[in-house]
């Protein structure tokens, strides 16, 4: 992993058009501004994360029979 | 073609009822090609069936069937992906999940709905949006 030291205000730029900005500091928090083409997805690590651990439980969860299921709109 | 798997034995599907979901679903990159197993009697549920490894099949739900005021803005990442032309050319699937209890008994069904798979009818791709500032979690109880 390639690591940069930034303070508040400096950014570094990915590729011909990512910027990625540090606006803040306060205390272990910080803000972080993303300007990016609206082609290019930004999201936090962990709402991923969440979903990739979703889906492990999904596919592991399995067999169900129909008559358990709820009806839509019932 | 032929599709073996392990919970629905063999099934016939032909190349145009394939789904291919760019990247996979989160967790599982190396599937890639999923087919649609409808569940019979039972309305707005279906089977993703994992067409590249038999043993994965994901239960699934039409999100906007079972939550009419899901309120979904799709990010143009992936609009941009699949080449959605069309809200009305999406089918939006929640990838659901049972939990039982220790008797056996069922004691929840979630849904997804922080990370729904959105297809492209017409082309068949697909892909798992990533619904970052959403107030959706992934495990939305799926009533009737």
């Amino acid at each position: 992993m390639l690591v940069l030291s930034r303070r508040a205000n400096q950014a570094i730029v990915i590729g011909p058009d990512i910027v990625v900005r540090v606006l803040d500091i306060r205390g272990d928090q910080v803000r972080i501004g993303v300007d990016a083409p609206r082609s290019v997805a930004v999201h936090r690590e962990e709402v991923a994360a969440e979903i990739r651990q979703s889906n492990e439980e999904a596919a592991r969860s399995a067999t169900v029979a129909s008559t358990d299921l709820p009806r839509p709109g019932a | 073609m032929q599709i073996a798997t392990s919970r629905f034995g063999v099934l016939d599907a032909l190349e145009e009822q394939l789904i291919e979901i760019d990247g996979g679903l989160l967790g599982f990159p190396d599937a890639t090609r999923y087919i649609r197993v409808p569940m019979p009697d039972a309305d707005g549920w279906l089977w993703l069936q994992s067409v590249d490894d038999p043993d994965l099949a994901f239960l699934a739900i039409d999100a906007f069937l079972f939550f009419p005021d899901y309120d979904l803005e799709l990010p143009e990442a992936d609009v941009t992906a699949i080449a959605l032309e069309s809200s009305s050319d999406a089918d939006v699937l929640a990838l659901v999940t049972v939990r039982r209890a220790a008797d056996g008994a069922v004691e929840s069904i979630t849904a997804n709905l922080l990370g729904p798979v959105v297809i492209n009818n017409p082309t068949g791709v697909g892909r798992q949006v990533v619904l970052s500032d959403s107030q959706y979690s992934t495990r939305e109880i799926v009533s009737g």
